[in-house]
């Protein structure tokens, strides 16, 4: 069987529409060649405009894997940078609940009631009463006439 | 994308912000951090779920005897306390000699609805207290507590 019986077989096979997808590739390069027979120039039109076609498809698949891939990438990184942040935040939540701490001569006590007994032992050093203010006012050369 | 990418780095930025700590950036921190773990001092640090009730955020004390050598004596003490005066709103002292023996300080406040304190004392027998408030209390609020403790 010549070339030419052959690509007549499979356009046969074509407009039946039982070709494969190889056997539409074998016509497409067919026709998209130079030598052409002229009873066959006919359908050169035809399988230009398929091939033209499918190296589109081909493009717009190709595009779209690599956005979905870009898009993959982008929002993992976004999802890994947010997961970092709520990690950290968690992390620092919990510090948060150490963060109740009284360190004494060098040692950390973690120790609430200690903490605040020692808090409240420095609040009341900065305290002061009715006399710490009378004090204040009252300079000191006259302060016996008053006592 | 260029917008989603801001709207991270937004999120991130306002997130350290928030994180940032109120005591970081007062000349005070370099007293507690210097002082804080010295043999003879005393430092307490309390977060709000201990202090809600006062109002409070954040309660950081330091009781020490401020060094006689070095550079780091009460001068530098009150060094670091006079840096941090500068932001105050309100300032209430008392001198001996010329010499800082209390203060009273409210600074500027961090954010809104969150004030700041900064309360000093050193007694006759030179122990000094350094404390540092940070809440929504007043400034009354914070008097009325210091004046009914003795």
């Amino acid at each position: 069987m010549t070339k030419k019986e052959n690509i007549r077989k499979l356009l046969d096979k074509y407009f039946e529409g039982s070709t494969s997808c190889k056997e539409e590739q074998l016509l497409r390069n067919y026709f998209t060649s130079c030598n052409i027979p002229e009873d066959l120039k006919v359908y050169k039109p035809i399988f230009e405009y398929m091939d033209e076609q499918a190296k589109e498809v081909s493009t717009t698949k190709k595009t779209s894997i690599s956005h979905n891939i870009f898009l993959h990438y982008t929002w993992g990184a976004i999802a890994a940078t947010l997961l970092l942040i709520l990690g950290f935040t968690a992390y620092n939540n919990f510090n948060h609940s150490n963060n109740n701490y009284v360190i004494i001569n060098g040692e950390k006590y973690t120790n609430v009631r200690l903490a605040q007994q020692q808090a409240q032992k420095a609040f009341d050093e900065v305290s002061f009463s009715k006399d710490d203010v009378t004090n204040d006012l009252i300079p000191e050369d006259m302060k016996e006439g008053f006592e | 994308m260029k917008k989603e990418i801001k709207y991270l780095i937004m999120l991130i930025m306002f997130f350290f912000t928030v994180n940032l700590s109120a005591q970081e950036g007062l000349q005070i921190s370099d007293v507690f951090q210097y002082y804080g773990k010295e043999h003879g001092s005393t430092m307490v640090q309390l977060s709000s779920e201990i202090l809600s009730s006062y109002n409070m955020t954040l309660y950081i004390s330091l009781s020490f005897h401020p060094s006689t050598k070095g550079n780091k004596g009460l001068d530098w003490v009150t060094d670091c306390i006079n840096q941090d005066k500068k932001r105050a709103k309100k300032i209430k002292e008392t001198m001996l000699d010329g010499k800082l023996q209390s203060g009273y300080y409210q600074l500027s406040q961090i954010q809104k609805g969150t004030n700041r304190f900064i309360l000093f004392k050193i007694n006759q027998k030179q122990k000094a207290t350094l404390i540092y408030i940070e809440g929504s209390l007043d400034s009354a609020e914070l008097v009325t507590m210091l004046f009914n403790k003795k």
